[in-house]
């Protein structure tokens, strides 16, 4: 008993220098911190959609169609109905961020404490819960967000939750072995004989422990997120017309690639590109912390 | 720092699938590649033989789902049916500056050499050509007459095609006459037997065969027999020596399946295909210019229709629906989705369908202040909302319904686009549960009477939008008992004007057909069911 509180005693006064180090290690990335600056650049972009678009984003103009970019007031050129790539681009990272938040919700939520049930309990739960797991992860994942997504309708709220579905068991396995190898220790083993409840053990003790571990997970899982919803929409499962969505706007250009009109997929290509990378640079730096073998150095 | 590159790579690599994926897809490239492999092959072989070795290559986005008779419902598996079976008749063919097209209210002889009709106009009696054989040298008969008749009205797909004919018996006093008995004169029943469900099979061999047999083999009399049937890759076919109505001009037909269209585009840019269905609106013009390609437009009877469930609010009230017709942006439509590739539908009644007029009684203009007005006196003076189901599968119907939302939005009506996969969205149709959606019809019979009773009559099989008048209805009774034929005719310039007065479609356009076709390739003749028909096709 002593020794945990001495323990936690310890961990309390390391915690003001070990922050600093944490970021230190962080900006030492220079990926992570261009990761960093393209994420933050797309969440700007999304909030302040409406100050930044200089045209309705669903607004065709018919007259102005196939503009190139920077002609007639239109930075990045106009689609095949006049409307204002630059604006659509725009409109569409409140689509993709907010499907990319959503999707990894639905997965965190649901995946974790199956994943801690599961490893928690072991035995005939934990069996049924992980083959069910292993059923789902058994399938490409693409297919089978497709496959959700067209049964439960088309439409963006569908698409996030079909995406989110999908990468349930990435989590439910991530804390399954996390726990399972947690509950082991002897601090887990003290706080049972103490007495303490199961729940508690699970939420105050095991959970804070897979964090930094499922935070990785997450952060890499939002890009991927982002590219299977958009992923959805180039098929015509995610958002409905004439909603501005990356995906949507690739398959609609497509299209015009052969005939010149490169702009009207380009652009969303790139904004695809630019968030996914952001989320993958920064899931990958924040590992680097978080490697114990980085740690011990600093 | 090697991780961070890998997670750098991988990023990259992902970009990169993200566009790929919107270039084209496997199929696509698969084919793609085994058409250009293909040509290659022969080119560097032979050189200059290759050309003249008489192959045709098709590019096409769908090569359809079934070589039965009467079971098949689309363009694609029509086009294989048409190859290696006959019908009892064929389309004449007429020259119009120097271009033949299926002339279609005449016939030639086909499978029958001759034919009468009685004066009451219920009795046909067909004669058919002893010389007629099935590509397995069997005679073709009365017995196989009847048989084929027989099994397409017992089938679900065939059987509304049959019930058309208004066929009550069929009689074979020999083994070469054929004789129809009709319970009601029928005023389209030669252009009826021309179509493919009417195709004559091999009674022997079918009955031989099992069940389903026919989805993936023939058993008819037609010019070709096919080789090969695979609807994911190809579907080759060749010509038969031995056919009895004068050999097909061209030896062997090779149909591609070739899904994204800028593949088709590049193949046939490339000589590699040496026709090309569906090719990009935007691009044809382009592409006509082009040396060594021409492109050959042809009217069609396909129509496009935005239609309003009559019997479902506020559609219900033919106000609002006039209100709808008002609003539509018609030009815009053609012009920014078909690329001047459409022409506008000023009329139920298609521009090349006999009795078919265009006056201002026949079609709307675009007015948004009476469409407003009018929506004020249907008591919507601030709009509404509806729901509009989008059918997937064609980009022309969504590329209108986003224009249509845009221009319904300024007098203050509110669409909301919902896509639904197509078969989906058939079968919901078909129950008259969607308030508007867009839908296209090509009549495969060029015939008034045919679409009316079809799209307009309140028992019509496929009036999804449950439009119910009796004006319509009666006015559609007396053209079914009209014996003559212009009389008949004339009937249908009242029920255009009442139609347009009722409003229960907006009118966006008719579709052209348009065929992309390297120069070498002679003799193409235009069907206007939009199918091609092999028999004539040559290479130069």
């Amino acid at each position: 008993m002593d020794d945990l509180k001495r323990k936690s005693n310890q961990q309390n006064t390391q915690q003001a220098p070990q922050r600093a180090t944490v970021w230190q290690t962080f900006s030492r990335n220079k990926l992570a911190v261009i990761g960093l600056i393209l994420i933050l650049f797309w969440v700007v972009v999304a909030i302040f959609a409406p100050v930044l678009a200089t045209h309705d984003p669903n607004d065709p103009i018919v007259a102005e169609k196939f503009m190139h970019p920077g002609e007639g007031g239109h930075i990045l050129g106009t689609d095949n109905f006049g409307r204002d790539i630059f604006s659509r681009v725009v409109y569409g990272a409140r689509i993709s961020i907010w499907a990319g938040v959503i999707s990894v919700g639905i997965s965190f939520c649901i995946g974790v404490p199956l994943g801690g049930i599961a490893g928690y309990y072991g035995g005939a739960i934990g069996n049924v819960i992980m083959r069910v797991m292993d059923g789902l992860s058994a399938f490409p994942s693409l297919v089978l967000a497709i496959t959700l997504a067209v049964s439960m309708g088309r439409g963006t709220v569908s698409a996030m939750v079909a995406v989110g579905i999908v990468s349930i068991p990435d989590y439910a396995r991530l804390m399954f072995a996390q726990t399972s190898s947690i509950k082991a220790m002897p601090y887990i083993e003290a706080g049972r004989a103490v007495g303490l409840k199961t729940s508690s053990l699970i939420l105050k003790h095991i959970f804070p422990n897979c964090l930094s571990q499922l935070l990785v997970r997450a952060t890499l899982g939002l890009g991927m997120a982002i590219l299977t919803v958009s992923s959805l929409s180039f098929l015509g499962l995610g958002v409905q017309p004439p909603t501005a969505e990356w995906g949507a706007m690739i398959s609609d250009g497509r299209r015009y690639i052969v005939s010149g009109e490169w702009w009207i997929t380009t652009f969303p290509g790139l904004a695809i590109m630019t968030s996914i990378l952001g989320f993958n640079l920064v899931g990958d730096g924040v590992r680097d912390i978080l490697d114990p073998r980085n740690r011990t150095g600093s | 720092m090697a991780k961070k590159l890998l997670a750098a790579l991988l990023c990259a690599v992902m970009t990169i699938s993200v566009f790929s994926g919107c270039a084209s897809n496997a199929n696509a490239n698969a084919s793609s590649s085994a058409a250009s492999s293909a040509a290659e092959g022969s080119e560097s072989g032979t050189g200059e033989a290759a050309a003249s070795d008489g192959t045709i290559t098709v590019a096409s986005s769908t090569l359809g789902s079934t070589l039965d008779p009467v079971d098949c419902t689309d363009g694609a598996s029509s086009m294989f049916i048409y190859a290696a079976y006959d019908r009892l008749v064929k389309y004449a063919t007429k020259e119009v500056d120097g271009v033949t097209y299926a002339d279609v209210e005449n016939f030639d002889p086909s499978i029958a050499k001759d034919w009468t009709v009685s004066e009451d106009q219920k009795t046909w009696t067909f004669y058919l050509d002893e010389n007629a054989k099935f590509a397995n040298g069997d005679p073709v008969t009365s017995e196989d007459v009847k048989f084929s008749f027989e099994r397409c009205g017992s089938r679900p797909q065939g059987e509304f095609v049959f019930s058309l004919t208004n066929i009550e018996s069929i009689d074979t006093p020999d083994d070469y006459t054929v004789v129809f008995n009709l319970h009601t004169h029928c005023p389209i029943f030669l252009q009826l037997i021309e179509v493919y469900s009417f195709a004559i099979c091999n009674k022997e061999e079918v009955e031989a065969q099992p069940e389903g047999w026919l989805n993936d083999h023939t058993a008819g009399s037609g010019p070709y027999v096919i080789e090969k049937y695979d609807v994911a890759t190809e579907v080759s076919m060749t010509a038969r020596d031995d056919y009895w109505n004068g050999r097909a001009a061209n030896d062997r037909m090779v149909v591609k399946l070739v899904k994204e269209i800028s593949n088709r585009q590049v193949l046939l840019e490339k000589g590699d295909v040496d026709i090309a269905f569906d090719l990009p609106e935007k691009e044809l013009d382009a592409l006509d210019a082009e040396e060594g390609i021409r492109i050959q437009t042809d009217p069609s009877n396909k129509i496009l229709y935005l239609a309003m469930n009559c019997q479902m609010e506020p559609f219900d009230d033919p106000l609002v629906r006039q209100a709808i017709c008002y609003a539509i942006p018609y030009d815009s439509l053609i012009e920014d989705v078909m690329f001047n590739r459409a022409t506008r539908l000023k009329s139920c009644i298609p521009s090349i369908m006999p009795g078919h007029i265009e006056n201002e009684n026949t079609y709307y203009e675009q007015d948004l202040d009476k469409a407003k007005e009018l929506l004020a006196q249907a008591g919507y003076p601030d709009g509404f909302t509806f729901d509009f189901t989008l059918g997937t599968g064609f980009q022309d119907w969504e590329d209108a319904a986003v224009l249509i939302q845009a221009e319904l939005a300024k007098i203050g009506v509110t669409m909301n686009i919902e896509k639904m996969e197509r078969a989906q969205f058939l079968e919901v149709a078909g129950q008259g549960k969607l308030a508007a959606f867009i839908n296209r019809f090509m009549s495969f019979v060029n015939d008034p009477g045919y679409l009316t009773g079809l799209l307009l009559h309140t028992d019509g099989h496929f009036n999804y939008n449950l439009f119910d008048n009796a004006q319509v209805n009666e006015l559609y009774q007396n053209t079914v008992d009209t014996l003559n034929t212009e009389e008949r005719l004339e009937i249908f310039s009242d029920v255009q004007e009442v139609v347009k007065e009722e409003a229960p479609w907006a009118y966006l356009y008719e579709y052209n057909f348009s065929l992309g076709l390297r120069d070498n390739i002679q003799d193409y003749v235009y069907h206007p069911d939009m199918t091609l028909r092999f028999d004539t096709l040559k290479k130069a």
